[in-house]
């Protein structure tokens, strides 16, 4: 999610190419290509800026509507319903030919990339899916990763420090070791001591693991959680 | 003046082509050919008004239907040039139509959405829609947005 202000210039987008196999976008205003994954311009009058990443969650219709009740959704436009893909679409996604393999997953399988001080990585989405939640370390910070209840939205908070250790007791809910405080999905503390308290969070990027390799060459793959 | 105006037909056609190359999904794509795509697109609706209008001086001047043909050719140049194709496969998205989280029905519950809360505002944009569009240009509040997929 970008914000399309740039020097306090509104910029409109198009679709402009591809980019082993990232797409490019285009703004109407100046004709510059960016590049959609990093937010950067590649070519043209802008060339080297920087779109501002705007913090996104990418979870189930369910889960935000539980939590953002007043949240506003955007419709489906009529004369396209035939052309938007089904529920299932990433399955077909997953089985057309990928970059070059790049490591030891699968080039197509999902990963949940994550940036955090310059410290890069990757965890595979089905590892995370069986550990959740994950007490891991980005370079010098403590974070914690958590997969919903519904085994497809994911989060990621900063642990307040290295020695909180988050772990799940019954119906999803998390408790921490340090307080005995007990906590939501969303990151939010629901009773205990730090009832109240919410967790700074962290952006997450679903994406195939050779897409975010190619774009985030510095980033590991953390197999072991 | 027959062979110049061919030469400028191929010229244009190329101008017109060379960033089709940018939409093909499994080609390597290195930083030159991108920067030839682009530098191709940016002049490609001069280039082609330029040569049309060359090719109507010669047409006028020499009364060649061979002239013609050339200057139709080219005013399909820079009509071509003007028009994006890649939206002939993915419809750009309109103006969004908002419905309430309570009563969109349109996805079923275990659909990805990408959600955005800002200055106690909050939207989400159906996966599903974004993978057709790929984007929407949006405004939440004061803030110009553009979800992207």
């Amino acid at each position: 999610m970008w914000d399309r202000a740039v020097d306090g210039r509104i910029l409109r987008f198009h679709l402009g190419g591809v980019n082993n196999q990232n797409l490019l976008l285009v703004d109407e205003e100046t004709g510059s290509w960016w590049q959609q994954i990093t937010g950067e311009c590649l070519f043209g009058p802008l060339k080297g800026k920087r779109l501002r990443r705007i913090r996104s969650d990418e979870v189930t219709l369910a889960t935000w509507r539980a939590e953002r009740p007043e949240s506003s959704a955007v419709k489906f436009e009529q004369r396209y319903l035939t052309e938007y893909p089904d529920s299932d679409w990433e399955q077909h996604i997953a089985r057309l030919p990928a970059g070059p393999a790049a490591g030891p997953i699968p080039p197509r399988e999902l990963v949940i990339g994550v940036e955090l001080d310059g410290v890069t990585a990757a965890y595979p989405l089905a590892a995370l899916r069986a550990r959740s939640p994950v007490n891991a370390l980005l370079g010098a910070r403590p974070v914690l990763l958590l997969v919903g209840s519904d085994g497809n939205s994911v989060r990621c908070f900063i642990r307040p420090s290295t020695q909180d250790f988050y772990r799940r007791v019954e119906d999803g809910a998390l408790i921490d070791g340090a307080t005995g405080s007990v906590w939501n999905f969303g990151g939010r503390a629901t009773s205990g001591p730090l009832a109240g308290q919410s967790l700074e969070s962290v952006q997450t990027t679903k994406d195939f693991w050779f897409n975010w390799r190619n774009y985030h060459p510095a980033s590991t793959l953390r197999l072991q959680l | 003046m027959r062979k110049a105006l061919l030469f400028l037909l191929l010229v244009n056609l190329a101008l017109v082509f060379a960033p089709v190359i940018v939409a093909i999904p499994l080609i390597r794509h290195t930083s030159a050919i991108l920067a030839v795509a682009h530098a191709a697109q940016r002049i490609a609706p001069v280039v082609s008004v330029a040569s049309a209008l060359f090719a109507a001086t010669m047409l006028f001047r020499l009364r060649r239907p061979s002239m013609g043909i050339m200057f139709v050719l080219l005013v399909g140049c820079a009509v071509m040039s003007r028009i994006n194709l890649l939206e002939w496969v993915f419809a750009p998205a309109s103006d969004a139509q908002l419905a309430a989280i309570g009563e969109f029905r349109e996805i079923r519950d275990n659909d990805m959405v990408i959600g955005v809360t800002l200055g106690g505002e909050s939207r989400a944009y159906p996966v599903r829609y974004l993978a057709y569009h790929h984007m929407l240009n949006d405004r939440l509040g004061p803030t110009a947005l553009l979800p992207t997929y």
